[in-house]
């Protein structure tokens, strides 16, 4: 094992963004499923407890909790003073050379691969832009069958997002895609969180541990050198 | 000889066209064409079965509780799934307001123009208040020099008979059925959520669960429409029989009749116990026979589609077709959208004649009095040979509709006595089959249907349906034999090729 | 106009038609008095297709005003198939004469065949003929029931009369919808009243309809709404759930999809409806419902992929497939993994650059 040093290299907003999106992502995944498919209630007849109310409730509350997570953290990705890493997010040039090498390594076609600082070729190339893509169809259709008053107006939404419909063949097709996506984000969700695991397990680099510290093992030629912000700030 | 073309037939559900070669001012022969294909054989495959009821059920507008309960029937077969006593009561109960919406509808909005006339009646003599007001209203009308639906009407024609003063009593009675039969189908939206196409019949039963409020909502509407059918109009067909009494020697058609039954009897479910029970009549002989839906046969010599959708088979055939190949109008050849549909290789008349003269001759409760009654009142006591004709299949509507108002009665009774009693079921609960086969054989007001199903890998795998017009408007067979509408048309006198009239009231009695 | 209507009724189905119109109250006199002072009755052509005539059916079921006022105090109907009293070339004539003095509504039921042109013809004219020469010297169109505004039950997949709407066929800009199976009779009613009233068509949505009446859905308004938000709902039909009134959104209901002003006009009177009698809705005022809304007893949107995969697999089958073999994907990786030893410390930080 190669010399390694400590680097931070996620600072608490980029932490608590995931962190937020995480449970945000279950809370909306139950109350979906739910509203697909009631499957309990709770108070009686006389005295009634507003379940499914409070879910939609919930399942729109963090619908915008999702949304504006997502947009904040596409800001951080371009703006941040931290790390701005929208290089790692994306098929960019780099990523795509690498791309068969990482796939290569997965298929078992050969053994080992290079270092990868943040995002590896798979993940930057194809889940996370499949995964925005997502996120933006999700937020489209959520956004097409949700009636009520965003914008300061009751939206009408054959007006605001007949486009939708048409794009997805029609309403219910258009629910149809919006629960789809429950299923494709729990895809998601376990190969994201097996590729952790397997990246743990080979590089034991502390990277289940920076998912809360922010904090993990590089080797030392890769590491910032350090004070380097610093010192670009005082040029 | 001269070719007269009536297109469109008017005051019909669909489009027809009748084309009929007139000598010496009387026709001698007839094709009848409907001009409208859809094809619901063909988009209703390979759906879920249980959504089959809801397409099928929109085959036609005027009849729609009878397509949908037909179609469920149908399905029920196939399932496996017997309905509770309750949800065929409650079947009855809205097959029993839409036979009584109908044949209002028919007898006045779409027929009274071939017999009443409207210009006549403004000179006629008022002696009611009532009927100074709908003369006055009628008169101001006409003033407005706004005909509407009126112009163009046959006004004045020499084939008009009655006298200003009935008339005028049949005009106020057409503005009155028009109300009446909205509430008909008021009566029927009780248990079925809305009229046209009901909601309530999937396979299995009923999903409506109704109080007793309900019910008696439903008999408090239906009370008033059943008061119009025994108090209006069946003495205005009385009235209008005797005027028109010539219709007897017109409009005979094919004489073979046939009904699979309609409006269960709740106890057996056996069609020929039903209030009007199945059976058919052949060549005019006076004697019932019992039918079967597998007796059904489809040609199609004369109609635009493949070959491979006739050809002797039975629709219920699990290689039975419907697929269309349009050539061109040429009454010599293809003329027709009508299959030609017989049973034993007879041309079949259905209806509410057809339904009458096997309740008459299989003795179903009610309906030999009512005939003999009427018949006695027409002048001809006994003499039940002259029904078979445009005046017997006029009068038949209204004889009917009081019968259906008799059976209604004791429907509600009995669902009454179940509510009441608390005896509480209403669906049976049931599963799509893998596979399986049904028909549902069950009378429109205008004549018999049948729905034939035929379930594979849980889907459809093939639908046929033989409504009314099948039958009706059947077209000639490979030996020439003329459909029952064609046939009636023969020897019908035809006074104004620009206006033909007697035409039309002979192709109305059909109720197409 | 002369009105031969009482004037108690005919204020009931001004104030009918307001309410309809999200108009309030104090329009009934100026709705009067449009209606009123008319010169003559507006010319009505009614053009029906290929249909079932249920709508006309359903227009005839209309309460304020009931079907002989509308007929013969509010418009004048100079053309329709199944009420007028000509056939024939006489009826033909009416037509003709109306086209000709201009001026008139056309009111279209049922769809227009393209495919097979012939499949509905009157008077040997072909329905797209006939809809092209009345609607152009219209002063308005408006196409009553799902068929004429989308194409309907004769559309449906595979569509082999090649079934379209009237607004697919003259324009959809000239068209105003009324979508329905059958079209609402107070809809109807208040469409045609809305453009008497203001000479111009309603506000229309992207598909055409009134929003006046279709810019809210079913749910919005249903009497089952409570029970819906309180998780209560039916579980099978004629249970005790049903005598209840529980929703039926686990039965197939499509009211969350559906715009429609149902809950509020009824039908029949306001008798009754669809959720009323214990079945779920089946979205007929939608576009295409019959396609896109298959599985009526499906929950939503629990139901078919169209012509993807077969009547049962839904997507609840799909998804859990697709995550089920994602999992067994993933299993046999790691298992690969592990015997390869990639779950063992391995260093893979010297080969390579990151650069």
């Amino acid at each position: 094992m190669a010399d390694r040093v400590l680097v931070k290299q996620r600072n608490w907003v980029y932490i608590l963004l995931h962190w937020i999106i995480v449970s945000v992502l279950a809370i909306l995944a139950f109350t979906g499923l739910y509203i697909h498919r009631p499957f309990f209630t709770m108070g009686t007849e006389a005295d009634p407890v507003m379940v499914m109310s409070w879910i939609r409730w919930t399942h729109f509350i963090c619908a915008a909790i999702l949304i504006e997570s997502v947009l904040i953290r596409l800001e951080l990705a371009f703006f941040s003073h931290f790390d701005a890493d929208w290089r790692d997010i994306g098929p960019s040039r780099k990523m795509l050379k690498a791309l068969p090498e990482a796939l290569s390594f997965y298929l078992f076609a050969r053994n080992d691969h290079r270092y990868w600082r943040k995002l590896n070729p798979v993940k930057s190339v194809i889940l996370v832009p499949l995964e925005l893509l997502f996120y933006l169809i999700a937020i489209l259709t959520g956004f097409a069958m949700f009636e009520g008053t965003f914008f300061w107006r009751t939206t009408d939404t054959v007006v605001l997002f007949g486009w939708v419909y048409d794009l997805f063949g029609g309403q219910q097709s258009t629910r149809n895609w919006h629960y789809y996506l429950f299923w494709i984000f729990l895809m998601i969700g376990v190969i994201h969180v097996y590729l952790n695991i397997l990246r743990t397990a080979r590089q034991r680099d502390m990277t289940f541990r920076s998912m809360l510290s922010g904090w993990r093992l590089v080797p030392r030629k890769y590491a910032p050198i350090k004070g380097a912000s610093q010192r670009k700030k005082r040029e | 000889m001269a070719r007269v073309v009536v297109d469109p037939i008017t005051r019909l559900e669909g489009h027809l066209r009748i084309e009929v070669e007139v000598d010496n001012g009387v026709v001698t022969d007839a094709w009848a064409t409907t001009t409208l294909f859809r094809g619901f054989e063909i988009f209703i495959k390979d759906r879920d079965p249980r959504d089959a009821w809801h397409i099928a059920h929109r085959i036609c507008g005027v009849c729609p509780t009878s397509h949908g309960i037909a179609a469920t029937m149908g399905l029920e077969e196939s399932f496996g799934v017997t309905p509770p006593d309750n949800a065929v009561v409650i079947r009855n109960l809205m097959e029993a307001a839409q036979y009584q919406h109908s044949h209002i509808l028919w007898f006045y909005a779409l027929n009274a123009f071939d017999y009443v006339d409207v210009e006549s009646a403004l000179s006629a003599n008022a002696t009611t208040p009532a009927l100074k007001a709908v003369q006055e209203r009628l008169q101001a009308f006409v003033d407005s020099g706004q005909l509407g639906f009126l112009a163009n009407g046959y006004w004045g024609h020499p084939g008009m008979l009655l006298p200003p003063e009935v008339n005028l009593e049949l005009a106020a009675h057409y503005l009155q059925s028009l109300d009446i039969q909205a509430k008909a189908a008021r009566a029927l939206a009780v248990f079925g959520g809305k009229f046209p196409y009901h909601m309530s019949t999937p396979p299995g039963g009923v999903t409506v669960v109704p109080t007793i409020q309900d019910v008696l909502n439903y008999e408090q509407i239906m009370k008033e429409v059943n008061d119009f059918v025994r108090n209006v109009m069946v003495p205005d067909t009385l009235a209008a029989g005797a005027a028109y009494i010539d219709l007897a020697k017109i409009g005979g058609g094919v004489n073979n009749f046939f009904t699979w039954g309609v409006l269960e009897d709740v106890a057996s479910r056996d069609p020929y116990k039903r209030a009007l029970p199945r059976g058919a009549i052949f060549d005019g002989k006076l004697s019932v026979e019992k039918v079967s839906p597998d007796d059904a046969v489809e040609y199609v010599p004369h109609s635009w589609y493949t070959a491979e959708s006739g050809g002797g088979k039975n629709p219920g055939a699990a290689d039975a077709t419907t697929e269309p190949e349009y050539t061109e109008l040429n009454t010599d050849d293809k003329y027709t959208w009508t299959k030609t549909t017989q049973i034993k290789d007879k041309q079949m008349e259905v209806g509410p004649l057809a339904r009458m003269l096997v309740a008459y001759l299989s003795d179903a409760p009610g309906a030999k009095k009512i005939i003999d009654d009427t018949l006695s009142a027409l002048g001809v006591p006994g003499q039940v040979e002259v029904l078979l004709s445009a005046l017997g299949r006029l009068a038949a509507r209204p004889l009917e509709a009081a019968l259906v108002a008799d059976k209604m009665e004791a429907d509600l009774a009995l669902l009454k006595e179940n509510i009441t009693s608390g005896k509480g079921e209403w669906f049976t609960q049931n599963e799509v089959p893998e596979s399986g086969t049904g028909v549902g054989a069950w009378d429109a007001p205008r004549g018999s249907l049948a729905h034939f199903n035929r379930i594979e890998d849980s889907k459809i795998a093939n639908y046929q349906a033989t409504p009314a017009s099948n039958w009706n408007f059947s077209a000639r067979d490979d030996n020439g034999t003329r459909g029952p509408v064609e046939e009636a048309l023969i020897g019908t006198p035809v006074a104004d090729p620009e206006a033909p009239l007697e035409i039309l009231r002979v192709v109305h009695t059909f109720d197409p | 106009m002369q009105l031969d209507i009482s004037r108690r009724d005919f204020l009931k189905l001004c104030g009918g038609t307001a309410a309809m119109l999200g108009l309030s109250q104090a329009w009934v006199p100026q709705i009067a008095r449009a209606l009123e002072q008319a010169a003559e009755r507006p010319p009505v052509i009614w053009l029906a297709f290929q249909g079932c005539s249920g709508c006309l059916e359903s227009l005839a079921k209309a309460a304020y005003p009931d079907i002989a006022t509308i007929v013969l105090d509010v418009i004048s109907l100079n053309y329709v198939d199944v009420l007028m009293a000509p056939s024939g070339k006489r009826a033909e004539k009416s037509l003709e004469d109306t086209v000709a003095a201009g001026g008139y509504i056309t009111i279209v039921e049922g769809a227009v065949a393209t495919g097979i042109p012939e499949a509905m013809t009157i008077a040997g004219k072909t329905s797209e003929e006939i809809v092209k020469e009345v609607t152009a010297g219209g002063a308005a169109t408006v196409c009553v029931g799902t068929c004429s505004s989308y194409g309907g039950v004769q559309a449906m997949r595979p569509n082999p009369t090649g079934a379209k709407g009237v607004g697919e066929v003259i324009g959809e800009d000239k068209v105003i919808n009324v979508p329905g199976c059958p079209a609402n009779p107070d809809t109807m009613v208040s469409t045609i009243v809305s453009y008497l009233l203001f000479g111009k068509a309603p506000e229309l949505d992207s598909r055409g309809r009134p929003t006046f009446a279709f810019s809210q859905k079913i749910h919005d308004h249903c009497e089952r709404r409570a029970h819906f938000d309180s998780g209560h709902y039916v579980e099978e039909y004629g249970s005790e759930e049903e005598t209840k009134g529980y929703c039926l959104y686990k039965m197939g209901c499509k009211g969350p999809e559906t715009h429609s002003p149902c809950p509020l006009t009824l039908w029949n009177s306001k008798q009754n409806w669809c959720i009323g009698c214990g079945n779920g809705c089946i979205g007929c005022m939608e576009p295409d419902f019959w396609d896109e809304f298959a599985g009526f007893y499906d929950t939503l949107p629990d139901t078919p992929i169209p012509g993807f995969v077969g009547v049962k697999t839904s997507a609840d089958y799909v998804g859990s497939t697709l995550v089920t073999a994602t999992v067994a994907g993933i299993g046999i990786h790691a298992i690969a993994s592990a015997a390869k030893g990639r779950f063992k410390e391995a260093d893979d930080a010297g080969e390579g650059s990151d650069d």
